[in-house]
């Protein structure tokens, strides 16, 4: 009789332990997804963004084409998530290297249009910094469930490997300069 | 924002010259208030002696008891009653002066409060509440943001034994406003007991709280040691809690030295900080001590100040 109760014990313990993985590695691609769509939004308001700047600003070609250019390897469905990842971040400082620019123009800068897409794309990369954040903590969940005992032995056995955090550009971390550029 | 020097200014133009009449009602009244506590000191006595006196012929009576409640409570009535012209008076010039001084648009309600389906709303405070009341309601405009706040009392009652005991739920300052971010969901932020008890623990408790959304934990230490959060969604209440803005909520936690409770809900602010009713005029304190008034103007201050140590005026999102 007690040998039966301890092994229904047992296993009722690697239920939770299997079910607690797949959670926690649900979670993870769910944020992602999250995370996704997001940069979607993102990617979407660049042509908008491109096309204002260049009646205004002859001289950034070079930075506009760098954009365009970025953007269209994003939109491609085919590349890896390490990949989105890395361009997440080229994307986000070539985007701050835009609005720099910008300042010269201080016609630009007053356009309805420009004001516009400045408040939209300011309230993007919340949301995107927002969702990294959100990203990290899941993955963070989930490696300590992979690695920390007992569950790490389970995890072994489901092949669950460690995942990557996104890594988050510096000056987010502080109150960045750059959006007080905006006021 | 009006620095000391402003405010002296003003305690001399507008305070100062009024406060006369009003000290002769104050001075008035604090007599009454001793005259009261001698009365009541002296019922005491009366109680015990009698009590003693028949002592031997009634059993069953507690005489220090009585001799404790009976008087408090009468105290409690005359103070009551004493207060209360005196009180509206106060309230009618110098609070009215103070809020107009802080910030001119704002609008003063001695006997207004938050309605009771507002501070139900923020869901802040999840216990059914069995009375409910409040004053000194502010109104206005602070830059862009539009703002209200009042002092709340909110209790429950339970029944034992034919007794019922009140209970308090919240009793402090009930602020809320505009959010400067477009937010669809719903978070709160908390003190944090349990965790701060109990530890790993606390923390494995407060994961599982049914009567709240989900945990969502934040990567800022101090604020994780200070705040529990919960909300609908791990997106979006990030989006809210940045790191510079829960850098602000402890800021503001820190300059305030009160326990604070904060709701974001469907594009609205709600800050609860608990304190005793501090708009009372306290009638052993002199009208014509800067210091007093001082101390009235910054309890408003603090909470008017919510819009700005939250930035809630920065209007960089789509939010306008």
């Amino acid at each position: 009789m007690g040998l039966i109760l301890a092994i229904v014990f047992a296993v009722g313990i690697l239920i939770l332990m299997y079910n607690s993985l797949v959670a926690k590695k649900n979670q993870v691609d769910n944020i992602f997804a999250s995370v996704d769509a997001l940069l979607k939004k993102r990617y979407n308001l660049i042509p908008n963004l491109v096309s204002s700047v260049q009646e205004y600003a002859k001289h950034e070609k070079n930075l506009l084409e760098k954009i365009t250019d970025l953007r269209s390897r994003a939109i491609n469905p085919a590349i890896s998530e390490a990949e989105r990842v890395s361009i997440d971040k080229e994307m986000t400082s070539m985007l701050k290297s835009i609005m720099v620019a910008v300042e010269n123009y201080p016609n630009l800068k007053a356009s309805e249009n420009f004001m516009h897409l400045q408040r939209m794309l300011s309230e993007i990369e919340e949301q995107i910094s927002a969702a990294r954040r959100a990203y990290n903590q899941a993955v963070t969940d989930y490696n300590n469930a992979i690695e920390m005992f007992p569950t790490n032995i389970m995890a072994s056995f489901m092949h669950y490997k460690r995942k990557a955090l996104f890594s988050i550009p510096e000056d987010e971390k502080i109150n960045p300069n750059i959006k007080d550029l905006f006021n | 924002m009006k620095k000391l020097s402003e405010l002296m200014n003003f305690y001399y133009d507008k305070i100062y010259p009024q406060v006369e009449t009003l000290e002769n009602d104050r001075k008035k009244v604090l007599f009454k208030i001793k005259l009261s506590i001698f009365i009541c000191i002296f019922i005491a006595i009366a109680i015990i002696t009698t009590s003693y006196y028949i002592g031997l012929l009634k059993k069953g009576i507690d005489p220090i008891y009585w001799a404790m409640t009976i008087p408090l409570a009468l105290y409690g009535i005359l103070y009551k009653l004493i207060i209360s012209d005196y009180r509206n008076d106060f309230k009618d010039e110098v609070i009215q002066k103070i809020v107009s001084f802080l910030e001119p648009t704002l609008k003063y309600n001695k006997n207004g409060y938050i309605y009771k389906e507002e501070f139900i709303w923020s869901n802040l405070f999840q216990k059914r509440i069995d009375r409910y009341s409040g004053n000194d309601l502010v109104e206005g405009k602070i830059g862009e943001t539009n703002i209200k706040f009042s002092d709340i009392k909110a209790e429950y009652k339970t029944t034992s034994k034919n007794k019922t005991i009140w209970h308090t739920i919240f009793r402090g300052q009930f602020f809320m406003a505009d959010l400067n971010k477009e937010f669809n969901g719903r978070m709160v932020v908390l003190p944090d007991s349990a965790e701060k008890l109990l530890g790993g623990i606390g923390r494995f408790l407060q994961s599982h709280n049914p009567d709240r959304d989900k945990l969502i934990k934040l990567d800022n230490p101090e604020f994780e040691k200070e705040f529990v959060v919960y909300a609908n969604d791990e997106i979006t209440s990030r989006y809210i809690l940045t790191h510079s803005m829960m850098q602000r909520i402890l800021n503001f936690k820190k300059k305030s030295k009160k326990e604070i409770y904060l709701s974001f809900r469907n594009s609205k602010i709600f800050v609860a900080v608990s304190s005793k009713d501090m708009l009372e005029p306290n009638p052993f304190k002199p009208l014509n001590d800067f210091d007093t008034i001082k101390e009235y103007y910054e309890s408003f201050k603090i909470v008017v100040d919510i819009v700005n140590e939250l930035k809630l005026n920065r209007r960089i999102w789509s939010k306008k």
